[in-house]
Parts: structure tokens; C-alpha cells; sequence
């Protein structure tokens, strides 16, 4: 096993700290792991760049980065074709631990689906648990933005996963 | 589903996410990479300015892999080392310890069993250093490991201090502090260390150092250290690498056993209590000033000069008094700080602007028992600026013409007085008076 440069704060970072900032980014990339994985490794490695320039800590400005660097990315994506459906994903009868991962798998599925600034926002405020005022200086808007697409997401989100085409999967 | 169950249902949605193994590196080499390719460029963009003047020069800086690690801490696996390795029932005792002493968090749970990474010897007496795995559980509902290490002192153990491995924080090494009167210090987690004792203001040097650095030595895989005594715990500082050169990145976090109590932000960071004799919110406009109080850039500023310790991090400060200079700018006196146990009164030179252009050490707070707190020799000939919370000043006035007796009243909280004036008067709301010298203490 190689060993730590006790000098290389950043390296402690991510060593330490990729596989929380993994889940965020699975989220922001709607449950698209390798898309996750990319998103990541990518932003990790611009904020290394800067390491020494960020005020503040450090894990704070890479959460950022992954919203914003997220939203971006979806902008791309969506311009392509949409490789799962959502309304897909619930046609098939499973049990058990299946059942679960799949129930798992449609939250994320869901947030995907979501347009790209309300999933980061819901992202932010429910998983990393922000504040409105911490994700509106996050993401560079206005705590009132923060509050109405949390609002609009929430609600937007439940029916999504009132969808009977998800309830096909219970029971 | 409510904000809450959304909550859950993200978390439970990233249960079992881990980030592959090579990750860490992968980011490591892709970020140098894009720095080698950032300063190609800018070198090329260089090299065509620097050519059209006559002359090429381009230099890429080459780089290193970088070594990472994303296994656990070696300390929970390494063979035990020091003196009473082979001591079992001493490392028994020090393994129950170390599970009876360890406070139970919340969100940390402990796994496996605690490993004892060095028993031995010293001069603090016998010594266990412990660690074992934690998981942690961060508000976010994301859980990772990290672990904690232990201190157990005594030939019948006691845990007296512990320490979280730090992620996402500069791995900067930190050193316990124990024994009798908190003198002896164990080191772990940076190497070449060195050890000093105190730090004192020096109002005749230009410029206050440690002076008295010693290095520490190893022994087994930890460093060892004994400060000079006695003094104040929080005064004693550990740096890596060459003392002289030191700044508060190359200073270890400092845990005193007395503070363990405390927490261990209250350990790394010794805020002083009882110390400052002014209210930190008092400011004191001297005769109609309207300049402002001084910003956030005291210690800052204060530390560039000289006058603070680079390492000691906090220094918190009293009130000002802030006096307006008749060629322009100001002058602000505030008591702060320097040391664990003593504040001093300083003086902040400022330009037209409120900038401060200089400090000047007044003299160290008076603890006499008196209302004066000290008093400030104002360059340019410019009088005394005395500093006395709640008491109303006056002084004698002297020379040709003047009567015995004769008072000037000069104001409340803070005045100037004539540089000629030697005494100055203080009066207590309750009428009670007091007299103190001027002279510098």
C-alpha cells in the first residue's frame, strides 16, 4: 500500500470523501451510475486545479461544483436520446429485496426525470440537507428560486411516484 | 411523501453506493494531467511574448504521481510497538480502557476491536496509544469510515484523551498533551518535529519569535517531546520541518489532556477565558471621533507585524478606542490577546482611509487591580491615549500658571492627555477615585 502525503490535503479529501460525493452525484445524474462516476472524477479533477484557491472547505465547494457541473451535463444529455424511460421501469413484477432496489431505483429514475435545476435543488436540500439560503449561494439564485422549485419539485416528484405505472410494482 | 420521506428515500436510494477503489487516484492523475496540459499552454503563450523580445525560455514544470491511499489507517493494523509490546495484561488492561473511556456518539459507531499501536514507557509514565475503525454517519445520511485514537495514561490505564482521524481537513499531525502539569507531549502523523514552549511578546524587538525550540525524537513511530515548565498548556506548540521557517500550516493540532473535557474544538482551539479585561463589542469614540472601529484583519495585521504568534491561531480582542490625528487618519488602541494568560494593548495606525499602515505595542494590560487597563503613547507628539472602561479620566494640570489641584476633566471610558502628563485620575460611577502612573509598564 503506497502512503498519504500529509501535506496534500486534497488527496485526504478525496480519498476519504468520494464515495458520499458518488451518492450526491448519483443523484444529480438521476441513478445513472457511470454517468455519476464520470461527473465526479470530472469535477474533481477541475477543483484539484484550484484546490489551493478555495476559501472555505472544500467539500462544501465541490458539492457546488457537482450541482452546477450536473446541471450542465443534463443540458448535453438531453439532447440525446433518453436511454430509460421512466415509464418503463415499473412494468415488471418483482418481490423482495428486488422489489426494494427497484422501488430505490425509481426515486432516483424520478429525480431524472425532473427538469435539471429542480433535481439539483432537491438534491441539495434533502440529501445533502442545506439550507435554502446555502443552496441558493451554491447555485447562484435567489433563496425565493430555491423555495419555489423545491415546492414545485416536491410536488412534482409525488406524482411521479404516484404514477400507477410505479404501483404495478408493490405487493 | 413528505419532505421528510424524501429524505429517507434519497438516502436509502444511494444505500450501498461506494466509489471504486481507484477513484482517488484516477482524479489525482487526471488533475495533474489537465495542470501539465494548463501550463503547456500558458508556457507556450509565454514562450511567443518572450521570443518576439529576444528571448525563449520555457519551462513545464514536470510532475509527480502523487501517492494515495484510500485503505484504512495503518495504525489499526500495524504490529504493536514501544517498550510493553509484549506486555499483554498492560494491553489488555488498555483495550478495556480505551472501550470504558471512549464516549459513545451517536453517529460513531465503533467497529471491530481496538488495536493498541504503541505501549511503552515515558517520562509522563506509562503510555498506550489506541485506535479503532469508526463509521461515521454525517448529517447528510452518507456514512463513512474514518477512525480515532486513543491516549491512556498510567500503569493502570485511563483514557485521557482522544482524537478523530480527520478527513476532508489538512492532515496536518496532532500531538497529546499529558503527564504532570502538562508538560509531555506525544506526536503522531508528521515527521522531523519540534517543540516549543512559549511564546512571549518582546515590546523591545521589532519582531517576537519562539526562541526556544527543541527537536523532538522518535522512538518506535511516535515523537516524543517534553515542554518546559511550567507554564500554560495552550502555549505549547509542535511544527514540522525547520522551526525558523514555521507558519501555522506546518503546526501540529495541539489536544491537551486538561481541555479533553472540552471537546476537541475547545482542545485545538484554546480560546481563552477571563483573560480580556474589556467587552470585545466596546468601541470608544475619543473626543468626537468619527472614524470607524477596526475590521476583521487585527490578527492578520497583527501577526504580520510581528506581535502576535503566527501559531496560536486565536487571539481574541477587547474594546477600542479609536482617537481621530490632527495631520489626518487615526489611531485605534484594543487589547488582545498574545498569550493564553495575558492580553496586551495595542495600537493600530490607519491611514485617511481606516486601513491600518502600522501597530505599535502600547504596553501589557495592567492587572493591578485598578480601572486603568494601560495607556498608549501617540506617535507625533500627539499626547496619551489612556483606556479606562466606565471611569471618568482627569488629570492635574501642570506648569506655569497652573493651581495645585487643578483638574482637567478630559471624558469617560477613554482620553487623551498631554504627553507631559505623568498620573492620570480615574472616577468610579460611585464617585471612588483612583490614581495611576503613566509611565509605561
Amino acid at each position: 500500500m503506497s502512503t498519504i502525503r500529509p501535506d496534500d490535503e486534497f488527496t485526504e479529501f478525496v480519498a476519504h470523501r468520494s464515495t458520499a460525493l458518488l451518492r450526491t452525484a448519483y443523484l444529480l445524474c438521476g441513478g445513472d451510475r457511470a454517468a455519476a462516476e464520470d461527473l465526479l472524477q470530472d469535477v474533481l479533477e477541475r477543483v484539484y486545479a484550484k484546490r489551493r484557491r478555495v476559501r472555505g472547505g472544500l467539500e462544501p465547494y465541490v458539492r457546488a461544483a457537482l450541482a452546477n457541473a450536473s446541471a450542465n451535463r443534463w443540458r448535453a444529455r438531453s439532447r440525446r436520446v433518453s436511454e430509460a424511460p421512466l415509464e418503463h421501469a415499473g412494468e415488471q413484477r418483482v418481490g423482495g429485496h428486488e422489489r426494494e432496489v427497484l422501488e430505490r431505483d425509481q426515486v432516483a429514475k424520478a429525480l431524472g426525470s425532473l427538469p435539471s435545476r429542480m433535481r439539483v435543488v432537491l438534491v441539495l436540500r434533502f440529501f445533502d440537507d442545506l439550507s435554502e439560503a446555502d443552496t441558493a449561494a451554491a447555485l447562484g439564485v435567489s433563496p425565493g428560486t430555491v423555495k419555489s422549485q423545491t415546492a414545485r419539485g416536491v410536488a412534482r416528484l409525488r406524482e411521479l411516484l404516484a404514477d400507477p405505472a410505479h404501483e404495478k410494482t408493490r405487493g | 411523501m413528505d419532505t421528510t420521506e424524501l429524505s429517507r428515500a434519497l438516502r436509502d436510494a444511494t444505500e450501498g453506493l461506494q466509489a471504486p477503489p481507484d477513484l482517488a487516484a484516477a482524479v489525482l492523475r487526471g488533475g495533474k494531467r489537465r495542470r501539465t496540459r494548463r501550463r503547456a499552454v500558458l508556457a507556450g503563450g509565454m514562450a511567443v511574448v518572450i521570443a518576439a523580445a529576444g528571448l525563449v525560455v520555457v519551462e513545464v514544470t514536470g510532475s509527480n504521481e502523487p501517492q494515495i491511499a484510500v485503505a484504512a489507517n495503518p495504525m489499526l493494523t500495524a504490529p504493536t510497538r514501544g517498550d510493553l509490546a509484549g506486555d499483554k495484561a498492560y494491553l489488555d488492561a488498555a483495550v478495556a480502557a480505551f472501550d470504558a473511556g471512549m464516549p459513545n456518539e451517536p453517529d460513531n459507531a465503533r467497529l471491530g476491536r481496538p488495536h493498541v499501536y504503541w505501549a511503552g514507557t515515558t517520562d509522563g509514565g506509562k503510555v498506550a496509544v489506541v485506535a479503532q475503525e469508526v463509521e461515521l454517519t454525517r448529517a447528510s445520511g452518507s456514512v463513512s469510515g474514518t477512525s480515532v485514537v486513543g491516549l491512556l495514561v498510567g500503569a493502570k490505564p485511563v483514557l485521557v484523551n482522544s482524537f478523530p482521524q480527520p478527513y476532508g481537513t489538512p492532515a496536518k499531525g496532532f500531538a497529546f498533551v499529558y503527564g504532570p502539569l502538562n508538560r509531555d507531549v506525544i506526536a503522531l502523523g508528521a515527521d522531523s518535529l519540534s517543540i516549543s514552549s512559549r511564546w512571549q511578546l518582546n515590546p523591545t524587538a521589532e519582531r517576537s519569535v519562539r526562541t526556544d525550540w527543541k527537536p523532538m525524537v522518535k522512538r518506535d513511530g511516535l515523537w516524543f517531546g517534553k515542554a518546559d515548565g511550567p507554564g500554560p498548556v495552550e502555549d505549547i506548540r509542535v511544527v514540522t520541518g525547520d522551526p525558523a521557517k514555521a507558519g501555522y500550516d506546518q503546526s501540529l493540532t495541539m489536544l491537551p489532556s486538561s481541555r479533553w473535557a472540552l471537546g476537541i474544538d475547545r482542545q485545538r482551539k484554546p480560546v481563552p477565558e477571563n483573560v480580556l479585561r474589556t467587552k470585545p463589542g466596546d468601541v470608544f469614540s475619543v473626543n468626537g471621533s468619527r472614524s470607524g472601529r477596526l475590521g476583521d484583519d487585527i490578527h492578520e495585521t497583527l501577526t504580520m507585524a510581528g506581535l502576535l504568534d503566527p501559531l496560536a491561531g486565536v487571539s481574541p480582542t477587547g474594546a477600542q478606542a479609536v482617537v481621530d490625528l490632527q495631520g489626518g487618519g487615526s489611531v485605534v488602541a484594543v487589547e488582545v490577546v498574545t498569550t493564553f494568560v495575558t492580553s496586551d494593548l495595542f495600537l493600530a495606525l490607519r491611514d485617511t482611509n481606516d486601513t491600518i499602515t502600522g501597530w505599535l505595542h502600547c504596553e501589557p494590560v495592567r492587572r493591578d487591580g485598578g480601572g486603568l487597563i494601560g495607556a498608549c503613547v501617540l506617535p507625533g507628539d500627539s499626547g496619551i491615549l489612556a483606556l479606562a472602561p466606565g471611569m471618568a479620566l482627569s488629570y492635574e494640570a501642570e506648569g506655569e500658571g497652573a493651581l495645585p489641584g487643578n483638574r482637567v476633566e478630559v471624558g469617560t471610558n477613554a482620553a487623551v492627555v498631554p504627553s507631559s502628563v505623568h498620573t492620570i485620575h480615574l472616577r468610579d460611577p460611585q464617585g471612588r477615585s483612583e490614581s495611576h502612573g503613566l509611565l509605561k509598564q
